[in-house]
């Protein structure tokens, strides 16, 4: 079920959120109808029992006037009264005949019941009363007929009273059956709207995210492939847009990892390729240099001297030019790892000890006694220390002091690298990072540089999210420091 | 003086270090790769092999673990020498028994000749 949504395109699963959410509005609008149906009927029911209730008063007045009508004509032989006894006899069948066919209720029907049975004899008795008064029957004759008659009027207005109270009594409960619905109604419409309410609400959610988890999830593998994380894929695989681009973007990252790849074999290949060479024409020359093929002449010395430079100058451009091509097509991928800086600025002074001691230089290295780490790559970290620490050597000179120092504070790690060489000008430090810029100063034509040491450095510690910064005194010396993150992200 | 075995796929290059060692007194002999090198470690007894990292058939590493230097050759001083490799990768190298490291690319031969002589005299 869970699947087949997933599967749905992102159109279909809004239009079944919508769809589920005009079904319960559908259910709501249902719900609210019966309840208004069901009040309808309670206060249908109300006005019937009203209207029951007030035919039995009405006959009870009809009734009231025809025992006074009879009364004042037996009294006062006027028939003025008498004139309307037909009509409202008739006016009272027809509420009888209302009330048996209105009311349900028993109380009432064998009330009226009792009323009708001696209606006959009433009626008989009123006639004949009449009758009397008419034809000035004796006073006797009255007398006998009058008490039987008025005994059974006490009756029938009886059994009136008694269909009265039932009817007010019937009015009255219905009045209360008719409140207490309204109350339900407006009770369970409420709880109804807000379950609904609620319900559409949770729906709207898990409609939204069905759709927004997956975009979340690509959104932060796009984000891990643009830190350079190649390997990453995601496991989306439903069959809707979503689906197929995730497919798309898997099948991306995993042609981007195999160029990595390939990329990175290229780069070593050739650099390898290139160094091979370079280093036996360095033996070569270094076996001629340190006399291991006899004496120099002092115009033979020179040649190889000067040989002897441009290879180094090549070696250097060689790891520089590999560096910057990867650099600047954003090709380098840092490999982050925590690393202890101790051992690896140790490491470092280490491989360059022998040019520090042919350029007579001492060496300084000055570290906390708890360990300082950084979180770095420590291929291209070492590369950016050593380019520092080689330019310190070479803008410093012979006899010369360097220091490197590894400091760690709070998340963050530092190292300086210093020397008392020969400076830099003030306007010469806001290009001193460019690429293939070279600064004028007096050392600076005896040393084969390229202007790439400095613009590789300031690239690696940028791609860290580091800092580096100098400062110098002309004549006095140069320090400059790295700043990196000492946790991982 | 010593016997130096020098593990090297370039040719010019090894032919370099054979011409430095033996100018410098030493008996070379040399190997292409890790296999050969391990014929020659039965055969020739150096006390000292240049071990590149990168050769084909078998690497440097590779070499070092097969050899087992340190169970089976605890005298053999090792000197690992490439063109780039990070300090902290060679602390594998060290613990198969390597002794020393050394970048090609900035080594002349005189530093190489001391370093030699350094490491024969160490341990």
């Amino acid at each position: 079920m869970r699947r087949r949504f997933a599967d749905l395109p992102i159109g279909g699963k809004i239009l079944t959120g919508y769809a589920l959410i005009a079904g319960l509005m559908l259910v709501v609008i249902i719900y609210g109808l019966a309840s208004v149906a069901w009040m309808e009927e309670a206060e249908r029911e109300l006005v019937r029992t009203t209207n029951v209730r007030k035919a039995a008063r009405q006959l009870d007045v009809d009734v009231l006037s025809i025992i006074v009508a009879i009364e004042y004509f037996v009294d006062t032989r006027d028939s003025a009264l008498l004139d309307e006894l037909e009509s409202r006899r008739h006016a009272s069948a027809a509420l009888r005949e209302q009330i048996r066919r209105v009311s349900t209720r028993p109380v009432t029907l064998a009330a009226l019941d009792g009323y009708e049975k001696i209606l006959p004899e009433r009626r008989d008795l009123a006639d004949r009363l009449i009758a009397a008064a008419r034809t000035n029957a004796p006073n006797a004759e009255i007398a006998r007929l009058r008490p039987e008659r008025r005994a059974l009027d006490d009756q029938a207005r009886q059994f009136l009273r008694g269909i009265i109270d039932d009817q007010e009594k019937a009015t009255a409960n219905q009045q209360r059956v008719t409140r207490e619905r309204a109350a339900r109604v407006r009770r369970n419409m409420m709880t109804v709207s807000l379950v609904a309410i609620a319900l559409m609400i949770a729906l709207t959610i898990a409609v939204t995210r069905s759709i927004t988890r997956p975009i979340r999830k690509l959104q932060q593998m796009t984000e891990q492939v643009g830190k350079g994380d190649f390997s990453i894929q995601n496991d989306i695989d439903t069959k809707d847009e979503i689906g197929a681009f995730a497919g798309a973007l898997n099948a991306m990252a995993a042609d981007v990892a195999r160029l990595d790849r390939a990329k990175d074999e290229f780069i070593g290949l050739a650099s390898h390729q290139l160094r091979t060479p370079a280093t036996a024409v360095k033996n070569f020359i270094g076996l001629l240099k340190e006399g291991y093929a006899g004496e120099l002449t002092e115009e033979q010395r020179t040649y190889i001297d000067q040989a002897w430079e441009s290879n180094e100058q090549q070696l250097e451009i060689v790891d520089s030019l590999l560096t910057v091509a990867r650099s600047d097509s954003g090709m380098i991928s840092l490999k982050r790892q925590r690393i202890d800086l101790h051992s690896l600025v140790k490491g470092i002074v280490e491989q360059q000890k022998p040019t520090l001691v042919e350029r007579r230089q001492t060496c300084r290295l000055y570290v906390p006694h708890s360990p300082v780490y950084a979180v770095a790559d420590a291929e291209y970290l070492t590369m950016s220390i050593e380019n520092l620490l080689s330019n310190a050597s070479k803008y410093t000179r012979p006899g010369g002091r360097i220091l490197i120092a590894v400091l760690g504070t709070d998340g963050s790690a530092c190292i300086a690298v210093r020397d008392n060489g020969v400076g830099i000008a003030p306007g010469d430090i806001s290009r001193l990072f460019g690429k293939f810029s070279r600064i004028d100063n007096e050392l600076s034509t005896q040393v084969g540089g390229n202007g790439i040491g400095l613009y590789l450095a300031r690239r690696i510690i940028d791609l860290h999210e580091g800092r580096i910064d100098v400062e110098s005194r002309p004549g006095q010396g140069t320090t400059f420091t790295i700043r990196l993150s000492a946790e991982a992200e | 003086m010593a016997r130096v075995l020098v593990v090297e796929d370039d040719l010019r290059l090894k032919m370099t270090y054979d011409i430095l060692l033996k100018k410098e007194g030493h008996t070379v002999d040399r190997a292409l790769n890790g296999e050969e090198a391990l014929e020659k470690l039965a055969s020739f007894k150096p006390d000292l092999i240049l071990l590149d990292i990168s050769m084909p058939k078998m690497n440097g590493m590779q070499f070092l673990e097969a050899a087992r230097v340190r169970d089976n050759h605890p005298n053999l001083r090792i000197i690992v020498f490439s063109n780039r490799s990070s300090p902290l990768e060679m602390e594998k190298f060290f613990e198969l028994g390597a002794t020393k490291y050394m970048l090609k690319s900035s080594t002349s031969p005189k530093q190489l000749a001391a370093l030699v002589q350094e490491t024969l005299a160490s341990k």
